[in-house]
């Protein structure tokens, strides 16, 4: 699936959240990162593009 | 046979770590050998036996783990250089401390992704885990060395952890079954994670019968599995939609012949299963990334180039991403279990295809060429999203192997393993072990 956000756009995202979060990105390492994160929003936009009942709790502490 | 006199533990012991020392320099199964160790603790069953003592239902059989399992005096690597210099384990995991106290036999521990973060066992640092029964394709993983070691005949029973398929998709991929118990059945204490919201762990074995008795003592449930006949014929479903999006046509022929074997035409949807592929999909990034983040910032040039930039890439995503990740899950769970109340077992290929080559990069799924080592779990994911339990068995074919996810209910692994006993007794499932 392709990712609908502008590559530029994630790009400066990337670097932004690097930086608020304290995670760098070291140069070499650049272009497989946003080759991961690319692959990782268009999973992502398929996960927030479905609508969720709102009564819907998460459910981080799962148990079947 | 040790526990009837037939055979010496320590002489069965003598014949696995021969096999060992012939197949394994091909196959890699091995990261860490703990032959000193396991000649003692032979040695103690047969001076059980000779003193007419109990011994327990494993005794003197050989086993080995995934190198994510505390073993006393070893570094826990988890596939990583990085943790090669950690302090070695003050203890046994207690999965080994039971399976051991049960009378059987440490042979060491084995290879796999690095952190557990991959489908294939092509590790950076050591190495890659050939298959058994062809040794220029991968034996999948994460857990490669635990289902290599089981087909190649170096050990009767293995350990492994499964996250997003890594139990049920290498055990497909070499035959031999394996059991995904439901999530938080088996205790992780003792072992290093991966992704707190899907770890589990589990075992491999050759036949059904190892399967449950060790899957009934590493849980505490009071419901033993161990007694395999099922008077009752079980409701059986094949998962269509997503579970055949892009299988090979030998994965599907797997499939219906589970299905006829149970004497079912019936298939059943799980609906939105690509989107709980996805939603697994990054929300084991982000746990991942942010588990390692320490690291990833101080030394990012000891992971493994295939899982550094997924860590970080993962760590970095967006927060609304995974709330609504953990929230689709809840949903997901819901739909799941609206299916059990039609149906008692559901099955689904565990690979889209047999084992791929060694370094392959890509396969064709859906008639389109895609990346292989994201693709080869797109049918274990949904499911270990919600933790359900699942056995996956091998069917009975010439030619490479093939897997078959037997899905049940949260807590009925006895359901499917006595179904999966059935099916074995009939002949349609048989383990492929290297002669």
């Amino acid at each position: 699936m392709d990712c609908l956000v502008d590559k530029d756009a994630a790009s400066r995202y990337l670097d932004a959240a690097s930086e608020m979060l304290g995670l760098p990105i070291q140069a070499e390492h650049r272009a497989a990162v946003e080759a991961a994160f690319a692959v990782l929003l268009a999973q992502g936009q398929l996960v927030t593009g479905f609508a969720i009942p709102e009564e819907t709790e998460a459910a981080p502490r799962y148990r079947p | 046979m040790v526990r009837a006199g037939e055979v010496s533990a320590v002489a069965v012991l003598e014949a696995h770590i021969a096999r060992i020392e012939a197949l394994d320099a091909t196959l890699n199964c091995f990261t860490d050998r703990t032959f000193g160790r396991a000649f003692a603790e032979a040695a103690a069953v047969d001076a059980a036996l000779a003193r007419g003592e109990a011994v327990g239902p494993l005794a003197g059989v050989p086993f080995a783990v995934k190198n994510l399992f505390d073993v006393e005096g070893l570094p826990t690597r988890a596939g990583s250089k990085i943790r090669r210099t950690a302090p070695p384990a003050m203890a046994d995991a207690p999965h080994i401390t039971r399976l051991c106290k049960a009378g059987a036999v440490l042979l060491g521990a084995l290879n796999m992704d690095e952190f557990a973060y991959g489908f294939v066992t092509e590790n950076a640092h050591d190495g890659v885990t050939r298959n058994p029964h062809d040794t220029g394709r991968i034996a999948g993983g994460s857990s490669g060395g635990s289902v290599a070691a089981v087909a190649a005949g170096f050990a009767p029973i293995t350990l492994g952890s499964d996250t997003n398929g890594s139990i049920r998709l290498p055990a497909g991929l070499t035959g031999i079954f394996g059991l995904k118990p439901s999530y938080g059945r088996i205790t992780r204490h003792g072992t290093f994670p991966f992704v707190d919201s899907f770890d589990h762990l589990g075992p491999f074995t050759r036949n059904v019968a190892d399967l449950a008795l060790v899957y009934d003592l590493l849980q505490d449930d009071e419901v033993s599995c161990t007694v395999l006949d099922q008077s009752a014929v079980p409701r059986v479903a094949v998962l269509d939609d997503w579970f055949r999006y892009g299988a090979s046509a030998e994965m599907l022929e797997a499939v219906e012949i589970v299905a006829q074997a149970f004497g079912s035409n019936a298939t059943a949807t799980l609906p939105e299963a690509r989107r709980a592929r996805a939603a697994a999909f990054c929300i084991t990034a982000f746990e991942g990334g942010q588990l390692h983040k320490s690291d990833l910032i101080a030394r990012p040039e000891d992971f493994d180039p295939a899982t550094r930039p997924r860590l970080i890439a993962g760590a970095l995503q967006p927060a609304e991403t995974i709330y609504q990740a953990q929230r689709f899950r809840a949903w997901f769970h819901e739909q799941a279990l609206g299916l059990f109340g039609r149906f008692d077992l559901l099955l689904a290929p565990a690979t889209p295809c047999t084992a791929p080559l060694i370094g392959q990069a890509t396969l064709m799924l859906g008639g389109e060429e895609l990346p292989l080592r994201p693709n080869l779990g797109i049918y274990t994911q949904p499911i270990s999203f919600i933790g359900l339990p699942v056995v996956c068995v091998p069917v009975a074919s010439t030619g490479l192997p093939r897997g078959v996810q037997i899905i049940a209910g949260p807590g009925r692994e006895a359901l499917a393993l006595a179904a999966a006993a059935q099916l074995e007794r009939a002949g349609v499932l048989r383990a492929k072990v290297v002669p």
